[in-house]
């Protein structure tokens, strides 16, 4: 009796999941994207504070040759096409839905030398595509300084002005001048009293014409500035990884500045990636490192796509990953994916 | 290449007892056994073109002895990336249900497009086919070993001077296909592929693809 009656019973219950995963299924196809990343059960929210838009014209020849190694063969034998499809608007708001990223931070980028120009107006053209998902970051040409410096920082403070415009990146190693140049402390004057937090790279890079000496990658030089500005707030990104040599170089240095100064904030894209941390071991390292500094309440998830399609996604993914590996928690995780970045950047939680 | 060459014709060399007498067992061959197993008998040709997504290419063919074809074609990637080449075919096995040839070739690699490669290339190709009737299953296993020259002009306060520095781009590709003789002197395929161009780098895709074949076979 018992046997024939579980029997109808458990094909019930085949035929619900069947029906649950089938459901899910088509609502994945059809329906809106899932938003977020399941943590301990529990979905959150997920905001990645570093995305490049752009146009693929506008890339140098040697940036356009590393995105298009990016690319699988044969795509990368014409990779504009792919390339333009990733960092367009639309591109981005694809790559945040395969990913289930809420919302997303451009940056814009003034380095002729290296990585190209992506410029201010362009940003606030991509964020108004979707100004709901899109923030930007501001930036400014610093290669003129001499001569263009009160300009440079007159559009910089127009372009902060500009709903959705909520920081400055800066990338000294791109831009090529040092962390402890006094010359250009007045950038970090403007983000103080706009309380506009500035995101840092920091660390080596792969892009050819890189200044990649110590005083323009290892943010120990910038300690001074830090000081300076105490009520500016400053986010080191890559947490000064050594893209060339693939390790750790200024890790300890940005968990000791983190700790030593409540404005420094940490940021660890790019160093996880497959390219960059085939193992996921130097991921885990730096997230462990940062908690085990009681640093949790300073680290802003990013990823530095979207590189090539699908890395949006799979950089979130090793993320969490890494963090449970090293025992984060549900408030942790949340802490990390999205609620520090509101707190920072002062602007409302995201949601699913 | 050359080293290529001499190799795989001393193979054959050394190997004649061998193919001979497994020859002497073969049925009257099909040209779709030849396009796509290779080692021809004397006074065979025949002309192999396919394509689909994302390579196509076309290779004629005429045999010398009943052991060694010469061949030439192209290939070629999205329209992008061209090889032509010549080839010599060499048969190694040729039973009643196998056939095994050696195919080195010498081609020149042109890539357009934004990041243009130009260089002389050489392919090892080694093809092998089942031949169950009118149904021939093939294989065809290369490597690809191609240099690439660039030339930087600097131009100076001194003057204009130009530098020239080598790359070497290696390429692995495995096809894998069905062979249907429609007649003696014709056929098609179909078949997919994984060609690793500029190996070890970047991921591959795999490739897709519809062939036919005419010729006459002795």
């Amino acid at each position: 009796m018992k046997g024939s009656g579980s029997r109808p019973r458990g094909r019930a219950q085949g035929i619900v999941a069947l029906c649950s995963l089938a459901t899910l299924w088509i609502s994945s196809c059809f329906g809106a994207p899932l938003r977020g990343v399941e943590y301990d059960g529990t979905r959150v929210p997920v905001v990645d504070m570093h995305l490049h838009p752009g146009e693929w014209e506008d890339l140098p020849d040697r940036t356009q040759q590393f995105v298009g190694s990016r690319l699988p063969s044969p795509i990368n034998l014409d990779p504009g096409p792919a390339a333009q499809g990733s960092i367009s608007p639309e591109g981005i708001l694809s790559e945040m839905d395969r990913g289930g990223v809420s919302q997303s931070v451009l940056f814009a980028v003034y380095a002729p030398r290296t990585v190209g120009i992506t410029t201010n107006e362009r940003i606030l053209s991509d964020m108004s595509r979707s100004p709901q998902r899109f923030f930007g970051l501001a930036s400014l040409r610093v290669d003129r300084w001499q001569t263009d410096q009160e300009q440079e920082l007159a559009r910089l403070r127009d372009a902060l002005s500009r709903p959705g415009m909520i920081g400055i990146k800066l990338a000294h190693a791109h831009m090529h001048f040092r962390f402890d140049d006094p010359r250009y402390y007045p950038i970090y004057q403007l983000a103080s009293d706009l309380q506009k937090p500035i995101y840092l790279h920091t660390g080596t890079s792969p892009f050819i014409g890189t200044s990649q000496e110590r005083p323009y990658t290892d943010p120990a030089y910038f300690e001074a500035a830090i000081q300076q500005f105490p009520n500016a707030k400053f986010i080191l990104g890559h947490l000064g990884y050594d893209f060339g040599r693939q390790q750790h170089d200024a890790l300890e240095t940005c968990v000791r500045l983190a700790r030593s100064y409540p404005n420094v904030f940490l940021e660890p894209s790019a160093l996880g990636s497959r390219g960059s941390d085939p193992t996921g071991r130097n991921l885990r390292a730096a997230m462990r490192a940062m908690k085990d500094a009681g640093l949790v309440d300073r680290i802003i998830y990013g990823s530095d796509g979207p590189q090539s399609p699908g890395f949006v996604r799979d950089y979130l993914q090793r993320t969490v990953a890494a963090m449970r590996a090293e025992g984060y928690t549900l408030d942790e995780a949340r802490a990390v994916l999205s609620r520090n970045f509101a707190r920072v950047f002062a602007v409302p939680e995201a949601s699913l | 290449m050359r080293a290529l060459t001499v190799t795989t014709a001393l193979a054959a060399h050394l190997l004649p007892s061998f193919a001979n007498a497994q020859s002497a067992e073969a049925p009257p061959s099909w040209t779709t056994t030849d396009a796509v197993g290779g080692a021809p008998s004397r006074g065979s040709w025949g002309v192999h073109a396919w394509g689909g997504w994302h390579s196509f290419g076309a290779r004629g063919y005429g045999a010398i002895t009943d052991r060694l074809a010469i061949a030439g074609g192209f290939e070629s990637v999205l329209a992008i990336r061209w090889r032509p080449f010549v080839a010599l075919n060499v048969r190694f096995v040729d039973t009643a249900r196998f056939r095994l040839s050696g195919e080195p070739s010498f081609g020149w690699l042109l890539q357009r497009g934004e990041f243009t490669k130009l260089g002389p290339s050489a392919e090892l190709r080694l093809r092998m086919a089942l031949k169950f009737g009118r149904v021939v299953p093939f294989v065809t296993l290369a490597t690809q070993l191609t240099t690439l020259a660039d030339r930087t002009v600097i131009d100076s306060a001194n003057g204009s001077r130009t530098e020239w520095s080598f790359r070497h781009e290696l390429a692995f590709i495995g096809d894998l296909g069905l062979a249907i003789a429609i007649t003696r002197a014709f056929g098609l395929e179909v078949g997919a592929g994984y060609p690793w161009y500029d190996a070890p780098n970047g991921v591959p895709l795999p490739r897709f693809f519809l062939g036919i074949h005419v010729g006459a076979a002795r």
